[in-house]
């Protein structure tokens, strides 16, 4: 099992599963249709597009909390026992229901009041004389109802848990429960497993009032049976995939597919129910059946995109996301009579739902996130809540303890090789793999450019030549090592902006002309060279108003070699820049090329001609089969490489040949020897001597692409 | 020319960030050369810009014409309806060809490897569909005034054309979902299987039958006629409220745009 230390990621949806609760509740005034008295106030500006968002939001909003909520209390059983956990559980949540019952109803019901007075026009109305008793166990929870949830959730939890470990004393069933929930993921159906039993007892109401999904169960402390169920399920689902925590990765693979189903089950819910609730009990039937089902499914595909989502993109410890998740329980606690007292403040003001809406929203954020800082964060309230009381700091959110550093601020760590080191290094690869499913471009490569030089990377086809540039480049990412780029990571674009490329094989833009195309990649660069001068200095200005793609291939290259230098770069890939160039325009580009290294630039070459290394490079590194064979400088490369190939009409056999010094190679074409020699002379001369009967005789340099073969073999 | 008289072709000092004038003015550029590429390819900015004017004038003003003496308003949806179509056309098709052969050809592959700000090549895409718009806008605007017996006043023709050019991002983002999946080959025909059902089945131009009406709400090109008509207060035509059918085309806009950026993330 992955070792999931700390999930930030799960952190992040409860913190989000709250913080829309508070966007909820601010909106809940802006719903058109809505009975008055039911809310503190009806604002003047009703919305359908909030009205449609608090649809939206509610679907999954709760659901989506107790699951998480199920996840970590098994996470914290595990880590603490029983009784740590319930100790654990009174002190994070008894306690906060009670305390906060006790302040936050009379708060609320002075809000209420104030509100109530408005929408009436200054007078509360009298309660309706033939009012029905209260039904036994009614009790105003509040919003705090999820506390009280919670508790009776865990009890039943741990009871089943009590249970089921008596009865399965082989755990075969916990293997059958492990299974079915692993099988239900990865297919997908989880969702709609989970939709069936809250779909059964949302339909089984009779006071359903649809709009509004899961019946908020905030006016009685008995529990009610769809709200029990369907915060059950989420609550016991979470618990479950605790068990299997790497089910989680499926749903950051998935969550695209789940979102888009929560789309549509939410658009096929919204076409049912209007945008204005209706406060009437659905009539049973197919219609209301279909409805309990779709937004049941709603309901939990939501859920897995949004964890998914999170799984995928929030991850990683980040110092804002945890500040943001540790105030949120807070936030939820204490925001109802704020954002009430506001709504009834702006209720009937003149003004459009948005602004009021923001207004709302930007005014209790602001009170809420200031009133943790102050209140909460470093004090009790903070260690009740949290579980911990963070030491005060002079300015901002102050770095968990627990945060990996480096993690959110990027600028901090940007590279800044220090200019005197004039041999740090520019680009590294580090024991890097890669290969593109059967076939191994690279082989455990360890490559260095260092500061101001300039490497010709030789190698015959399929060396791996253009694969270590494309991952220096960030196109590409290794299988195993690690690739720098000035001392950071290539797809850091900020790292990218000090380097100019030039590459195999690339397309632009048919319909530019050479002087827009050279203008528009400039633009990418901080301090680039005015577009007049790149023209110039790369001799295309008869170009530079011809489109692109009236261009010959020769052409076509000079034109990338100028996009390449256009951004003044102080690290340049050049990959086979001179394949297709006439001589004079090769000329020009080798003459650029040499007063940038001049000028400091560190130039990464790669080409299938040693003439080119041998006009340019510092040094050379012969790449074969995705390894470094060779390296060094041009003279040493030069000789290891320098081979002559040796053919003649002989009767001595292989072996014999093989056996001389200076032979590294030898084969039989026909009736003809081919000697593959690295000193020509000595065994011409020892083959003269040795076979009186030597005919046909010829001696010709190697090409590199037999030198390549003859190295790759001997480095084999 | 004497190449020494440039002040230097190197910038040593590593580590700095860019002005974020200059990142702006790169995503600038960008969309400014994707909108005259496009302007400049015959086969793409001619059916585009050009055919809407004549299909209107044919199909919305000739043919229509007993319908609109029957009910002057009429006039005015089929304005709205076909100027749904003249901005679908270039977002879907524009943005999603280009964006398949594009990757074909190997463009991205360049774009990735230099410092390209990120987005901005999808956002130029976007910003290009919205350009197209405008222009076809025009055009039809112009045919719509001069014989189209419009009826609308002036703030609210320009609203619905401020609608029609902002409405062209859902349509774009379904392009760049198409080019981000499949061959420069299958685009064009994959536009087709999405365009051609959507323009009759969101009801832009002729009465659809009953059983076809109610599933005119899953199509964008519906959601965008209604967005058009009812913040223009064009209320006879208007049957949902406009500010759902912009969440609507914001959902397609998200949705769409951002299954083809975590496909290119991945593929490129």
């Amino acid at each position: 099992m992955p070792n999931y230390d700390r999930l930030h990621a799960l952190d992040a949806v409860r913190a989000f599963a709250l913080l829309l609760g508070v966007i909820f509740h601010a909106g809940f005034s802006f719903i058109p249709g809505m009975i008055p008295g039911i809310w503190a106030i009806n604002d003047s500006s009703p919305s359908a597009a909030i009205s449609v968002l608090l649809f939206t939001s509610h679907i999954f909003r709760m659901s989506l909390f107790f699951f998480v909520a199920g996840f970590f209390a098994r996470m914290m059983f595990q880590r603490k026992g029983a009784r740590g956990f319930w100790r654990d559980r009174s002190k994070r949540i008894l306690v906060p229901l009670l305390a906060g019952w006790v302040v936050i109803f009379p708060t609320l019901a002075v809000v209420w009041i104030w509100g109530l007075t408005k929408t009436f026009g200054g007078t509360l109305p009298a309660p309706p004389a033939d009012m029905p008793p209260s039904p036994p166990g009614a009790f105003p929870l509040t919003h705090l109802w999820f506390l009280y949830y919670l508790l009776v959730l865990y009890v039943v939890v741990l009871v089943c848990r009590t249970a089921i470990l008596a009865l399965d004393r082989n755990g075969s069933l916990r293997r059958l429960a492990d299974a079915v929930v692993r099988g239900s993921v990865r297919t997908g159906a989880a969702a709609v497993l989970l939709a069936l039993p809250v779909s059964l007892f949302l339909y089984l109401r009779t006071d359903w009032i649809v709009w509004f999904g899961i019946p908020t169960p905030d006016h009685s402390v008995i529990p009610e049976w769809a709200s029990l169920v369907g915060y059950g399920t989420a609550l016991a689902f979470g618990w479950l995939v605790h068990r299997q925590v790497d089910l989680l990765e499926v749903w950051r693979k998935l969550w695209p597919i789940h979102l888009a189903g929560a789309l549509t089950a939410t658009a096929l819910c919204l076409s049912i129910a209007g945008v204005a609730p209706a406060f009437v009990p659905a009539a049973p039937g197919p219609k209301k059946l279909g409805f309990a089902l779709c937004y049941s499914l709603a309901i939990w595909c939501w859920s897995f995109a949004i964890i998914g989502f999170a799984m995928r993109f929030l991850s990683r410890a980040n110092e804002t996301v945890r500040y943001v998740a540790d105030a949120s329980y807070w936030i939820y606690l204490v925001h109802l009579p704020i954002v009430a007292a506001l709504q009834v403040t702006v209720g009937h003001l003149p003004w459009h739902w948005s602004i009021k809406f923001a207004v709302i929203l930007v005014a209790s954020m602001a009170l809420l996130l200031v009133s943790y800082r102050y209140l909460v964060r470093s004090t009790f309230i903070g260690q009740v809540l949290n579980g911990r009381r963070y030491p005060r700091s002079a300015s901002g959110p102050p770095a968990p303890a627990d945060a990996r550093p480096g993690g959110a601020n990027l600028e901090a760590v940007a590279p800044v090789p220090s200019p005197d080191d004039g041999r740090s290094s520019m680009a590294t690869l580090d024991g890097v793999h890669k290969r593109y499913g059967r076939t191994v471009a690279l082989a455990g490569l360890d490559l260095d450019v260092r500061r101001g030089e300039l490497l010709a990377v030789l190698g015959p086809n399929g060396a791996g030549k253009s694969t270590a540039i494309s991952l220096w480049l960030g196109l590409l990412e290794p299988d195993a090592g690690t690739v720098g780029l000035l001392g950071g990571s290539p797809l850091a674009v900020d790292n990218r902006r000090h380097v100019g490329v030039m590459m195999q094989e690339v397309g632009l833009t048919p319909e530019l002309r050479v002087r827009e195309l050279i203008d528009l990649t400039a633009s990418y660069y901080s301090e680039p060279l005015p577009t007049r001068q790149t023209l110039e200095l790369t001799r295309i200005e008869a170009l530079a108003d011809r489109p692109y793609a009236k261009l010959s291939a020769g052409q076509k290259r000079q034109v990338q070699f100028a996009l390449a230098i256009c951004g003044r770069p102080s690290l340049l890939f050049l990959d086979e820049p001179s394949v297709g160039l006439d001589v004079e325009a090769r000329e020009t580009m080798w003459r650029t090329i040499r007063e940038m290294i001049d000028q400091g630039c560190t130039i990464v070459l790669t080409t299938h001609y040693l003439e080119e290394a041998e006009a340019l490079a510092d040094r050379v590194a012969v790449l074969a089969s995705g390894r470094l064979i060779a390296s060094g400088t041009v003279a040493q490369v030069r000789s290891l490489v320098s081979r002559t190939q040796i053919s003649c009409a002989s009767t001595l056999t292989l072996e014999e040949v093989r056996s001389w010094p200076d032979v590294v190679g030898v084969k039989r074409e026909t009736k003809r020897l081919q000697i593959t020699a690295t000193d020509a002379e000595a065994v011409v001369r020892r083959l003269l001597a040795a076979d009186d009967h030597v005919r046909d005789l010829e001696v010709r340099q190697a090409n590199l692409a037999e030198a390549f073969t003859e190295l790759t073999k001997e480095a084999a | 020319m004497n190449a020494t008289s440039i002040p230097s072709l190197v910038q040593l000092r590593t580590g700095t960030l860019m002005p974020i004038r200059r990142v702006l003015l790169a995503y600038l550029n960008e969309a400014k050369y994707e909108s005259l590429r496009m302007l400049r390819a015959p086969g793409f900015s001619i059916p585009f810009l050009v055919l809407p004017v004549p299909v209107y004038l044919f199909f919305g003003v000739m043919l229509a014409a007993p319908a609109i003496v029957k009910n002057p308003g009429v006039a005015n949806y089929l304005f709205s309806g076909f100027s749904v179509f003249a901005v679908m056309g270039p977002a879907l098709f524009g943005v999603g060809c280009a964006l398949a052969l594009e990757r074909e050809a190997g463009f991205l592959k360049l774009k990735r490897a230099l410092p390209t700000p990120s987005g901005a090549y999808l956002l130029a895409k976007m910003s290009m569909a919205m350009v197209f718009a405008a222009l076809a806008m025009v055009t039809l605007l112009v045919a719509a005034l001069l014989v189209g017996k419009v009826s609308l006043s002036g703030a609210q023709l320009l609203i619905m054309t401020i609608v029609m050019v902002i409405g062209a991002l859902p349509f774009a983002a379904i392009g760049l979902f198409i080019g981000a999946h499949v061959s420069g080959s299958a685009a064009p025909a994959l536009g087709n299987v999405i365009f051609l059902p959507m323009l009759w089945l969101s009801g832009l131009f002729i009465p659809l039958p009953k059983f076809l009406e109610r599933w005119a709400v899953i199509w964008p090109a519906f959601h965008l006629n209604q967005v058009a008509l009812g913040t223009a207060g064009v209320s006879e035509f208007s049957f949902v409220a406009p500010a759902i059918s912009a969440a609507v085309l914001v959902g397609v806009t998200v949705l769409f745009g951002g299954l083809a950026i975590h496909r290119l993330a991945r593929t490129g």
